[in-house]
């Protein structure tokens, strides 16, 4: 058990998280940042946010997932970076759980902000996959917290520096 | 671990996100921009599942008027009009075909008896009235004026023939409304507003804003850009 919290903690996996995780947030958010409008009718197809403030989500949402990537990325606001990523993927989650629960079928809008002509049921299974790929991240999430909490304050900003 | 610093550290990352948005959509191009404040009044209604549509079948493009011959009878079979405001049903989807369907032929000679042509009346009442491909080709050939609910860029890679472009999701819709308004005074005639077909709902958003704006007999053409493209209808 302490071996495999050490395992689980330890710099050099803590580092290839943050770098991948933001990696990831940073491709995410250039599709919607180079084309807000489409963004914000992904939005609206999820049918739970109210339409004044679809496009205001529309506008903030990608710059977040651009500034905390780049932060993940860099080791510096790691704990809030990697929080507000978590609170995002939580967000993610809910909103296509509740819609693979009334079989409202939608473009996931992570990556790829296009309405791809999909019918309903490859739509349905690309939600349950993205779904456990968000639950994935979440988990890379909770390690970069987890092992920055047991982390001195004083190195709390040292993450990316033990990349060889 | 959640201490002073970590909400510091967290609302400067929110911060900066809201300051970038808010430059970037300044700078933005026409087509990229956002209204900060959105208004869609159905954005929580949950739309009636579409059926997925049959595989369609591949109809060169007219480009002249000829188009109308090509039209299969099958499609004229549903073109009922359906009121709708806001419509939780799926109408029933028409057939295409590229085939034609069952043909009398007449002797040579006998001139062929003219379709009564369909009326669209106003219905100040309802937003708007879903039509059917036949009504689609009916009105264009009528010369009513078409408009295009999707994005410019798509607009631009292809529309019916005639059409203008509103794009709905975009910045500067309601000044495009208002230009048409100063445009277009007769307020009872005809307007066709189209998308995508299939789930695509932008020709339902632009008829309710055209229907806000005060113009009493919007159609939707539901099935859209690609049925009208299946069906060899003139494209530019």
């Amino acid at each position: 058990m302490t071996n495999l919290k050490k395992i689980l903690t330890d710099d050099w996996l803590t580092v290839r998280v943050q770098i991948a995780l933001g990696a990831i947030f940073v491709a995410a958010s250039l599709p919607k940042l180079l084309d807000p409008p489409s963004f914000a009718h992904m939005i609206y197809n999820y049918r739970l946010v109210p339409g004044f403030a679809i496009n205001a989500i529309a506008l903030v949402m990608p710059w977040l997932e651009l500034l905390a990537g780049v932060a993940l990325i860099l080791g510096i606001w790691r704990r809030p970076a990697a929080s507000i990523i978590g609170a995002m993927l939580v967000v993610f989650i809910v909103a296509i759980s509740i819609n693979l629960g009334r079989d409202n079928a939608v473009n996931c809008g992570c990556f790829d902000i296009t309405s791809a002509n999909k019918s309903h049921d490859e739509l349905i299974a690309e939600m349950w996959w993205v779904v456990t790929r968000d639950i994935g991240m979440l988990l890379m999430v909770a390690q970069i917290l987890w092992s920055s909490k047991l982390r001195p304050a004083s190195r709390e900003d040292d993450a990316v520096a033990v990349v060889d | 671990m959640f201490d002073r610093r970590f909400f510091a550290e967290g609302a400067a990352i929110v911060v900066l996100a809201v300051l970038c948005a808010s430059t970037s959509n300044i700078v933005a191009a026409r087509e990229r921009k956002l209204a900060p404040v959105g208004d869609y009044p159905r954005a929580l209604e949950v739309p009636a599942k579409v059926a997925d549509p049959a595989p369609a079948a591949a109809v060169a493009p007219a480009t002249d008027e000829s188009a109308i011959s090509t039209i299969p009878e099958a499609l004229e079979t549903a073109a009922t009009t359906t009121a709708a405001a806001p419509s939780t049903a799926t109408p029933p989807q028409p057939a295409l075909s590229t085939t034609p369907t069952t043909q009398v032929k007449l002797p040579a000679g006998v001139p062929v008896p003219p379709k009564p042509k369909k009326l669209f009346a106003p219905h100040p009442d309802v937003a708007y009235v879903e039509i059917t491909n036949a009504d689609a080709m009916q009105l264009w050939h009528e010369k009513a004026i078409f408009i295009d609910a999707r994005r410019t860029d798509v607009f631009n890679q292809g529309h019916i023939a005639g059409s203008r472009s509103m794009p709905v999701w975009e910045a500067d819709i309601n000044d495009r409304i208002r230009a048409f308004f100063d445009e277009v005074t007769n307020q009872q005639q005809p307007i066709v507003v189209y998308c995508s077909g299939g789930n695509c709902e932008d020709s339902h958003m632009l008829a309710d804003k055209l229907w806000g704006a005060g113009y009493e007999n919007v159609l939707v053409y539901k099935d859209g850009f690609p049925a009208w493209q299946r069906m060899g209808g003139a494209v530019e």
